[in-house]
Order: structure tokens, then C-alpha cells, then sequence
């Protein structure tokens, strides 16, 4: 199974009491409506981009961890946001891994192992290919909302790290009109992206 | 003057607002958009309750392989009693059977039969105490309950 660090929801190891406790994560489990399982499965969808989980099985880690205690919830947050963002973080951690054995050179038609190409002045080779691909992912989202002004501008706000009412007052919409755009990008994404972008 | 973001954030951010809308989606909405991805949302919850039910499965597996690793490194590294500490064990394995009510510790001598502990008994029980005194020195509160 896999770890975490940084106090986000899913990750912290500070006193039980301010954590679920295994027999209330069993209940909270058993809880979980129908419409809540079919959102996990959608975010769990939506995650599996560059990692070699089958669908089901992110979220049968996040669950299993939840259950032993690798990963607690905190009282505060919701148990399915919980478990969303287990599934983003080992999905992200298992991402990692799997980079480390993206290969930075390839055998030439000579049998000659040659690096492959990479700015002379980048320090990590493995950050300089993931960063690259990630840019053409940014640039390839807002040219499937082309035309949609209203969701480039919103992804732009987003890109540029605001959130919450910060992010919908720079754009000057309330949470109604702000939840029907990020309907449009969410469509718009799966289209193209159904298991979300490999970094 | 700002510097520019890493796209890498970028993509985080949206991400995440993205997994936030999805939370927030009506159930319409979530059953439509998982249909658009040959998910049966009908199917869903039936799938999901049996993912939760293996996981329930793995992690009793896993929470009994570490109970059991515990209980081996335990007992591959049993504290050895000094013998100057054996002998304070041995006064208070005597005191612990003359304190007994009913005299002889009838209960340490049932499968014996009434009749005295032997030498490898008693050293037995002399193992278990200083086990059971390492248990309680990494443990206080255990040794008031």
C-alpha cells in the first residue's frame, strides 16, 4: 500500500480523536448512498490516466487504507471527499512510481543507447518530459473549449491558482452560474480525456 | 510582476476543481456523464458494494499479518531477566501465589493437580513475568487496568 505526506484530507496522522475511528470508517462505508458510490466511481474514472489501475481497484486501495489505518479521515471532512482525495493521491503517488521507469535515453537503429532529447539547461530530465507533457495537455483543454470564452476564461482563473469564492469573484459569476461552466469543461475534458491526464 | 505557474499545478488545479464539480453534480448530471463513459450508473452501486467487501477482506488479512509479525518479533526477542532481576521476579512469583486467596494458587496448579510447580515450570513462569513486566514498562496504563 502506498504512503502521503503534507496535512491534506486523507493524509494526516494526528490523534485518533480527531479522526474517524476504524468502526465509524466500516459505518461511514456502509453509508455511502447510491449517488455518492456513482460520484467516486466517476472521480475514481477520472483518475486512472497514467497509472496501472484497472477500474474498481483505486478505489478498493483508498478503501483498504482507510480501513487499516493508513490514511485517516478527518472528523471535518466529508467521508466521500475523503475518499476522493485518497483515490487523487494514490493514483498520484503510483503515477510517480511508474515515472521513475520512464526511460530517458532509447537504442538508435545502430544498437547505440542515445539519450533522448532534452533542454541542456534542465536540472531533472524526468520533470522536464513531465512538465512538458502536462503544458500540452493545458494548451490542447483550452482549444476544445474553444468558442466557449466564458469556460477558457474559467479555466485560465483556475490555471492561475484561485479558488472558491476568490476564483468566482475574479470572475464575477455566483456558485450556480460557476457550477454549469465547470459542467461544460468536466463534458468537454471527459471527451477527450475519460480517464483523466496522466500527470 | 508574477512568475509563471508550473503547468503541472496548472493541471492539479484543474483537476481538483473538476473532482469538486463532481461532488457538487446533481445525480442527473453524475448518472449522465458516467453513461457518456460506457458506465452502467445502474450498475454502480452493486460494483462498488463488492469492491468495498474485497477491500473489507484484504485489510482483516493485512491488520492479521501485522498482528501476527508483532507477535513474532515479540517472541523472537523475549526480554532475558538479569539474574539479579531473576530474583527479585522469583520473590514476587511467591508473593503472587501465597497472596492468592485460597492459599496455594490453585488456579497456576490446576493441571498439576494440587501438587508443587517443578523447576522448568517455575522458570517458565518466571519468563512470562518478566515478559509480562517489559509489556507493562512499555505500556504504563496497562499495568493499573
Amino acid at each position: 500500500m502506498d504512503h502521503a505526506s503534507a496535512p491534506l484530507a486523507g493524509e494526516l496522522t494526528e490523534p485518533e480523536s480527531r479522526h474517524l475511528a476504524p468502526e465509524e470508517v466500516l459505518e461511514r462505508l456502509d453509508s455511502l448512498s447510491v449517488g455518492e458510490l456513482r460520484r467516486l466511481r466517476l472521480i475514481e474514472q477520472r483518475r486512472l490516466a497514467g497509472t496501472d489501475f484497472s477500474p474498481g481497484l483505486l478505489y478498493q486501495e483508498a478503501v483498504c487504507q482507510a480501513l487499516v489505518g493508513e490514511r485517516h479521515c478527518p472528523r471535518e471532512v466529508s467521508f466521500v471527499a475523503f475518499l476522493a482525495q485518497s483515490m487523487k493521491s494514490i493514483a498520484s503517488h503510483r503515477r510517480k512510481a511508474l515515472s521513475r521507469q520512464v526511460p530517458t535515453s532509447k537504442v538508435d537503429g545502430s544498437g547505440n543507447l542515445v539519450d533522448l532529447p532534452i533542454a541542456a539547461d534542465q536540472l531533472d530530465p524526468e520533470e522536464t518530459l513531465i512538465e512538458r507533457e502536462a503544458a500540452d495537455v493545458v494548451a490542447e483543454i483550452y482549444k476544445l473549449l474553444e468558442g466557449d470564452d466564458e469556460a477558457q476564461l474559467t479555466i485560465m482563473t483556475i490555471a492561475d491558482g484561485k479558488k472558491g469564492k476568490k476564483l468566482r469573484d475574479e470572475l464575477g459569476i455566483d456558485q450556480a452560474r460557476f457550477d454549469y461552466i465547470m459542467k461544460r469543461i468536466r463534458r468537454a475534458v471527459a471527451k477527450k480525456h475519460p480517464k483523466g491526464w496522466p500527470t | 510582476m508574477t512568475n509563471k505557474r508550473k503547468s503541472t499545478d496548472e493541471l492539479r488545479d484543474l483537476s481538483d476543481e473538476i473532482d469538486d464539480s463532481i461532488l457538487g453534480a446533481s445525480d442527473a448530471e453524475v448518472s449522465e456523464e458516467l453513461a457518456s463513459l460506457g458506465i452502467d450508473p445502474e450498475k454502480v452501486a452493486a460494483e462498488m458494494g463488492a469492491i468495498a467487501q474485497e477491500a473489507k477482506r484484504l485489510a482483516g488479512k493485512s491488520r492479521l499479518a501485522s498482528a501476527k509479525d508483532a507477535v513474532s518479533t515479540f517472541r523472537s526477542n523475549p526480554p532475558i531477566a538479569p539474574q539479579g532481576d531473576r530474583t527479585a521476579l522469583r520473590s514476587r512469583l511467591q508473593r503472587m501465589r501465597s497472596g492468592r486467596p485460597g492459599g496455594n494458587d490453585g488456579l497456576m496448579m490446576a493441571a498439576r493437580k494440587g501438587k508443587d510447580m517443578s523447576a522448568s515450570d517455575e522458570e517458565g513462569a518466571l519468563d512470562d513475568l518478566a515478559q509480562l513486566e517489559a509489556l507493562e514498562s512499555e505500556d504504563p496504563e496497562a499495568s493499573k487496568e
